[in-house]
C-alpha cells in the first residue's frame, strides 16, 4: 500500500516573519495512525493548515497521490478533513445536522445523500437524537465529537486531528478512542495527550521549533523519558 | 456560561410551533407594516391589533412574564423617545374613549402611540421567536427570497452572539476577580474600553479561523442547506385569516371614523 500524505520539505513563515515549519518531512501510509506530538508552538497546527491549503508554504505536499497546488486545492480538501482545535470554530450551522452536511453538499452532494450521510456520521459519533440541536447546546465533550462528525460524513481518506481530546472528561475521552480504534481512515493527530497517541496511533512525529525531531514506532519515541523532557514533554 | 436564549421556547410542540415559518414570517412582516402605518393620534385604533400577538403567545404557551421582560429589557431605547415627544408637539387633541372625553397634546398622543406600538412589534416578535427554532426561520426567509448573504450573516449572528456574550462575561469575571469594582471610575472606564477591544480582535480571530475551517470543507462562496419544510393547508389557512384579521384592524378604523 501506498502512502495518502507525503510531504516533503515543507516550510511555512508567516506574515509577521514568524517560521511556523522549517523543511518538515513525514508520511502517513494508506490507514495509517501517526501521532505527531511536540510543544506548544512546535508547528503541529501549522502543519495541518499547510496540508489543507490554508497557509502559503514552499515545499510538496501531495495527498493521495495529488500534489497541493492553488489548482488542485478543491480535490485535495476533497480528501482529507481537519477538525480544529477549537469545536466553536468549526461548528457555525444553526443545528448539528445542517453542520455535518455543510461538507457533503459542497462535495456535490444531493440533500437526501447529505443528510443520510450526516444523521450516520452523527450516530457514528454517539449523538445520535441531537441532530436539531445548536452548537450552543451541546456539551464540550459534544462538541468534540461533532466536529468529527463534520469530516466524517464528507469521506475522506485523510483525518487531521488538532488536539481532538483536549478538554475532555474520562468518559468523553474514551468515547473518542473508541471512535478512533473502529475507523478506517488514515490519520494523523496532533496531541499533547500521549496517552492518546499511544492508545490510538501506530506511529509518531515528535516535532519542535518547527522541524521534525524524531519518528518512529510509538514505543520507541514514547518510552525514551530523556526525548520528551528535552522536548517540553515529559 | 448562563444566559437566556434567543429561541429559548422555539423547541416546543404547539399548534403555533408547528406551523410552516414561511407563514409565521409573513404573517408578522405583514403584521408590523400595519401597526406601522396607523395615524400617530389613533391611539385607541391600536387596540385590536392586540389580538395577533396574544393569539399566538397563548397558543404558543410563552411565559407572561418572558414576554414582559422582553418588552421591558429594550424599553429604555422607546422611553427617551416618549419622554421628548411632549416637549414637541403641544397641540391639544380631543380624545374619546367609550363615554369619557379628553383634551391632550400631539406630544403625549404620540407618546401613547410609540409605546403602544413598540409593545405590540415586540411581542409580535417574541411570539415569532419563541415559536420557531432560528435554523427554521433562516431556512424559511431563504426559501422566501430573502438576500443569500443577508440570511447567511444572520445564522453567524446567531450561531456568535452566545460566544460573544460568554466572552464578554469572562473576561468581565477575570476583571471583577482582580478587584477592578475597587478602582475609580476613571480607570473602570478604561478597563471596559480593553475588554470591548479585546472582544473586538477575538471576534477578528475567529471570523479568520471560521472562515479556513469553511474553506477546509468545501466552502467556495456558495451556499447550500437541506430543505425539510412544508407548506401544508393549515398555513395557508393561517395566512388567509391573519390576512382578514389585518384589513379589519386597519380598513374597519376608517370605515368607523
Amino acid at each position: 500500500m501506498g502512502n495518502i500524505l507525503d510531504i516533503t520539505d515543507l516550510s511555512v513563515r508567516y506574515p509577521d516573519g514568524t517560521t511556523g515549519l522549517d523543511g518538515v518531512s513525514l508520511s502517513v501510509p494508506a490507514g495509517g495512525r501517526v501521532g505527531l506530538i511536540g510543544p506548544n508552538g512546535a508547528g503541529k497546527t501549522s502543519l495541518m493548515l499547510g496540508v489543507m491549503g490554508a497557509l502559503k508554504f514552499t515545499g510538496q505536499v501531495v495527498v493521495d497521490g495529488i500534489a497541493l497546488s492553488r489548482r488542485t486545492v478543491d480535490e485535495v480538501r476533497s480528501r482529507c478533513g481537519m477538525v480544529f482545535q477549537n469545536p466553536d470554530d468549526q461548528l457555525f450551522m444553526p443545528t448539528l445536522l445542517d453542520d455535518v452536511a455543510f461538507g457533503p453538499l459542497n462535495q456535490g452532494c444531493t440533500p437526501e445523500e447529505a443528510e443520510a450521510r450526516s444523521r450516520e456520521a452523527i450516530t457514528s459519533v454517539g449523538l445520535f437524537g441531537l441532530e436539531k440541536k445548536a452548537a450552543h447546546h451541546l456539551s464540550g465533550g459534544q462538541k468534540r465529537n461533532a466536529s468529527l462528525a463534520t469530516i466524517l460524513s464528507m469521506r475522506v481518506k485523510l483525518l487531521l486531528l488538532d488536539e481532538p481530546g483536549a478538554g475532555l472528561d474520562f468518559r468523553s475521552r474514551r468515547r473518542l478512542l473508541e471512535i478512533l480504534a473502529t475507523r478506517g481512515e488514515a490519520f494523523l493527530l496532533a496531541a499533547h495527550d500521549l496517552g492518546l497517541v499511544r492508545d490510538v496511533c501506530t506511529e509518531v512525529v515528535l516535532l519542535d521549533d518547527g522541524r521534525v525531531v524524531t519518528s518512529g514506532a510509538v514505543e520507541r519515541v514514547l518510552d525514551d523519558p530523556k526525548l520528551l523532557a528535552a522536548h517540553g514533554l515529559g | 456560561m448562563h444566559h437566556s436564549h434567543i429561541d429559548r421556547y422555539a423547541h416546543g410542540d404547539s399548534s403555533i410551533h408547528r406551523l410552516d415559518p414561511r407563514a409565521k414570517f409573513l404573517a408578522v412582516i405583514a403584521y408590523t407594516g400595519i401597526l406601522i402605518s396607523f395615524d400617530r393620534y389613533a391611539v385607541s385604533a391600536l387596540a385590536p391589533m392586540a389580538v395577533l400577538p396574544l393569539v399566538l403567545l397563548w397558543f404558543g404557551g410563552i411565559p407572561t412574564w418572558f414576554v414582559v421582560r422582553r418588552v421591558l429589557v429594550l424599553s429604555p431605547f422607546i422611553l427617551v423617545l416618549c419622554l421628548v415627544s411632549p416637549y414637541y408637539d403641544r397641540v391639544p387633541h380631543a380624545v374619546s374613549f367609550g363615554p369619557w372625553r379628553y383634551e391632550m397634546t400631539g406630544g403625549w398622543l404620540t407618546a401613547a402611540d410609540i409605546a403602544l406600538k413598540f409593545a405590540l412589534g415586540i411581542m409580535t416578535l417574541t411570539a415569532l421567536m419563541s415559536t420557531t427554532p432560528f435554523a427554521q426561520l433562516l431556512e424559511g426567509m431563504r426559501k422566501l427570497g430573502v438576500p443569500r448573504m443577508f440570511v447567511v450573516q444572520l445564522g453567524f449572528l446567531y450561531r456568535y452572539l452566545f460566544l460573544l456574550i460568554d466572552e464578554g462575561l469572562r473576561l468581565k469575571r477575570g476583571r471583577d476577580f482582580r478587584g477592578a469594582a475597587r478602582v475609580p471610575v476613571g480607570r473602570r472606564l478604561r478597563a471596559v474600553g480593553a475588554v470591548i477591544g479585546h472582544l473586538f480582535i477575538h471576534t477578528l480571530d475567529r471570523s479568520d479561523r471560521i472562515h479556513t475551517a469553511m474553506t477546509a470543507r468545501g466552502y467556495r462562496g456558495e451556499w447550500h442547506g437541506l430543505s425539510t419544510l412544508r407548506f401544508r393547508r393549515r398555513d395557508a389557512v393561517f395566512l388567509l385569516v391573519t390576512a382578514a384579521y389585518l384589513v379589519i384592524c386597519r380598513w374597519g378604523y376608517l370605515l368607523l371614523h
